[in-house]
């Protein structure tokens, strides 16, 4: 190893002159500069080889890190990354090396001492005479950073909660006096107590949102995703709104295409986000109408809200999803929104993979946007099993998976027919779904199969679990004189038990 | 005349609530603890508990645990009312054996109608 330490420095120049050699101007900069910048700079630099080697490394990752030069030739570079951030950093590093195209990561650093540092940065290939040869990356310790965004997070958490109770209190006790249940009230004076009262309900929603805001940037919400009905879940909405609508004197129109849009959200998340939407646009619209577009494109289903109100100024529009951001305010009474409700749809929007986008023109009218994937079984499937994971990671409790395979499934569709199977698959995973008992449960199907995921469960208490569900199927089955002819095998994986990732776990799935 | 039992360890809940109640019709029990709740809770046998989650000494979780093991009052449906929206699932207290959740700031509409439906469910 020491051999390769004195062998080394020569290439390393070489390596970091032909990496940083042109500047922004194409000039190239000299390499005592470069050489300067990587001694001098408070990011940890690391050259290392995908494999783990650590080949060389700045002042300031040494200083950092706690280690020393000796210490270089003993390390690797799984020695920094923090074990839950191993297999991450392998798949980066490994992606990168293969294309060459630089990659972010972020994860936690452990130091000689122990200490861990919160690391956020950039990994990029190096070329040796146009080959790859190994890695450089650049890390910022941000730590700190991370720990003030915590302590604001809980901040507002724990504010939120203690202005609860005492705003019950004085909502209660003022609606009780405005109700004349203590006594007559002359009307002047209830005028008052309902200005109170509306401004205590605006505190609730501010209170509600900013919770809403701070469990979002957290990244404390989890999704609750079911497969769904997008076009029946928007009319819901739209009914919920008919009252305001007549009342404004206006409209709102329809155009769903296909008619029937089913996909996996979390459909109360996505009420809110359709809530927040539809109620910005009648705010700000005092004549004509509003209209609802529901579209399925490339892989999308896409909702568009339009209307005919009073548009956002073309500068404006940067400012429409930051937070407390409020403009064309009018001055005297009416409703006040918070200047939150845009930020938290789109970060619900984005919780899905989706994204959200407002256009406006002044005067004529603002449309707002948002697109959500429409996953394939399996797609969601994978990413329901990963964020159970997180979950179970983070609780350190483990996840149970039962799985129903539906046996002879082609011989089926060719007995049953194509549709009629698959409409008994769809039936028995909204029986499961209706049986789980906890919101974290969720069965989802896919073409020949049922997974039901169970967060926080031990395998023994899986099979209690498989159990009562599959005396529910068989009784189904049975009612509708399925049986013989669907027959279901069941099996139960376990996380972190039997396999420890999520690879293993599908490749145990689909074995 | 429906008897309705609310434990809270803030009196002006208490009196808020529990005139809001009276005024509807309600016989209105009080406590101000989770161990004065569970003592008035077997000596009135209410057709409801409003429990309050957040307590000192004995919270709302361990007062609905008490209730339920002890057949006198099992059968008692428990609307737990609460600040806490980020500690508190309605699925995991339903699953301890609580009806449902209110969650503050509520309104006398909403406070009612849970009321409402949770005593026309049982009846």
């Amino acid at each position: 190893m020491k051999k390769r330490s004195r062998k080394q420095p020569k290439l390393k120049k070489k390596i970091l002159s032909s990496e940083l050699s042109l500047g922004p101007c194409g000039k190239p900069f000299e390499e005592r500069k470069c050489h300067n910048f990587c001694q001098l700079t408070s990011d940890m630099i690391q050259v290392f080889k995908a494999e783990g080697a650590i080949l060389d490394a700045n002042p300031a990752w040494f200083q950092a890190l706690e280690y020393s030069n000796q210490d270089l030739s003993q390390l690797t570079v799984f020695h920094i990354v923090h074990p839950k951030d191993k297999k991450e950093a392998e798949d980066i590093f490994l992606a990168v090396l293969r294309d060459g195209k630089p990659r972010k990561f972020q994860g936690t650093f452990v130091g000689k001492s122990g200490k861990e540092l919160k690391v956020e940065g950039a990994v990029s290939r190096l070329l040796h005479q146009g080959k790859p040869y190994a890695l450089s990356g650049i890390f910022h310790d941000v730590t700190r950073h991370k720990h003030y965004e915590h302590l604001k997070d809980e901040f507002i958490s724990t504010v939120s909660h203690e202005l609860r109770t005492p705003l019950t209190v004085v909502r209660e006790g003022v609606s009780q006096v405005r109700d004349e249940l203590l006594g007559p009230v002359p009307d002047d004076q209830k005028a008052l107590l309902d200005m109170v009262l509306q401004n205590s309900d605006r505190l609730a929603r501010i209170i509600e949102e900013l919770l809403d805001v701070s469990r979002l940037e957290a990244g404390q919400v989890r999704l609750h995703r079911r497969l769904c009905d997008l076009a029946v879940v928007v009319r819901e909405v739209v009914e919920n709104f008919k009252i305001i609508v007549k009342r404004k004197n206006l409209e709102i129109f329809t155009d769903f295409s296909p008619e029937t849009i089913e996909i996996y959200i979390d459909r109360d998340k996505i009420i809110q986000v359709l809530n927040h939407l539809l109620n910005n646009a009648l705010k700000f619209t005092d004549q004509g109408h509003i209209k609802i577009h529901l579209r399925v494109r490339e892989g999308f289903a896409e909702c568009k809200i339009s209307d005919t109100g009073k548009g956002i100024s073309p500068k404006d529009i940067p400012l429409a999803f930051q937070k407390f951001s409020q403009f064309d305010r009018e001055v005297g009474p009416g409703d006040r929104g918070t200047g939150l409700g845009l930020s938290i749809c789109k970060k619900l929007v984005e919780l899905h993979h989706g994204r959200v986008k407002i256009e406006s023109v002044p005067a004529k009218g603002t449309t707002a946007t948002f697109l959500l994937p429409q996953y394939t079984h399996r797609e969601f499937f994978k990413d329901a099993i990963a964020q159970a994971m997180s979950r179970c990671v983070d609780k350190g409790s483990p996840l149970s998976i039962i799985i129903f395979d539906i046996l002879d499934f082609e011989a089926l569709e060719k007995k049953l027919g194509v549709r009629q199977v698959e409409r008994i698959v769809l039936k028995m995973e909204k029986i499961i779904n209706g049986a789980l008992r906890r919101v974290v449960d969720v069965a989802i199907k896919d073409t020949k199969a049922i997974m039901v995921l169970l967060p926080d469960t031990p395998r023994e208490s899986a099979f209690i679990a498989l159990g009562r569900i599959s005396q529910i199927l068989e009784d189904y089955l049975i009612r509708e004189q399925m049986t013989p002819g669907v027959e279901l095998h069941s099996s139960v994986v376990c996380f972190p038990q039997e396999a420890k990732t999520l690879e293993e776990i599908l490749d145990k799935i689909y074995a | 005349m429906k008897k309705i039992l609310i434990i809270d360890d803030e009196p002006q809940i208490l009196l808020v609530v529990g005139t809001r109640l009276k005024v509807n019709g309600y016989t209105v029990v009080t406590a101000l603890t989770g161990e004065q709740g569970i003592k008035r809770a077997k000596k009135e046998l209410p057709d409801l508990i409003l429990l309050d989650h957040v307590m000192p000494e004995m919270d709302g979780g361990e007062v609905l645990d008490y209730l339920q093991k002890d057949p006198i009052t099992k059968h008692i449906p428990v609307l737990i009312f609460t600040a806490n929206v980020k500690e508190v699932k309605v699925g995991e207290v339903q699953m301890r054996g609580a009806v449902d959740c209110l969650f503050k700031p509520f309104t006398s509409q909403q406070l009612l109608a849970k009321v409402k439906e949770v005593l026309d469910k049982k009846t």
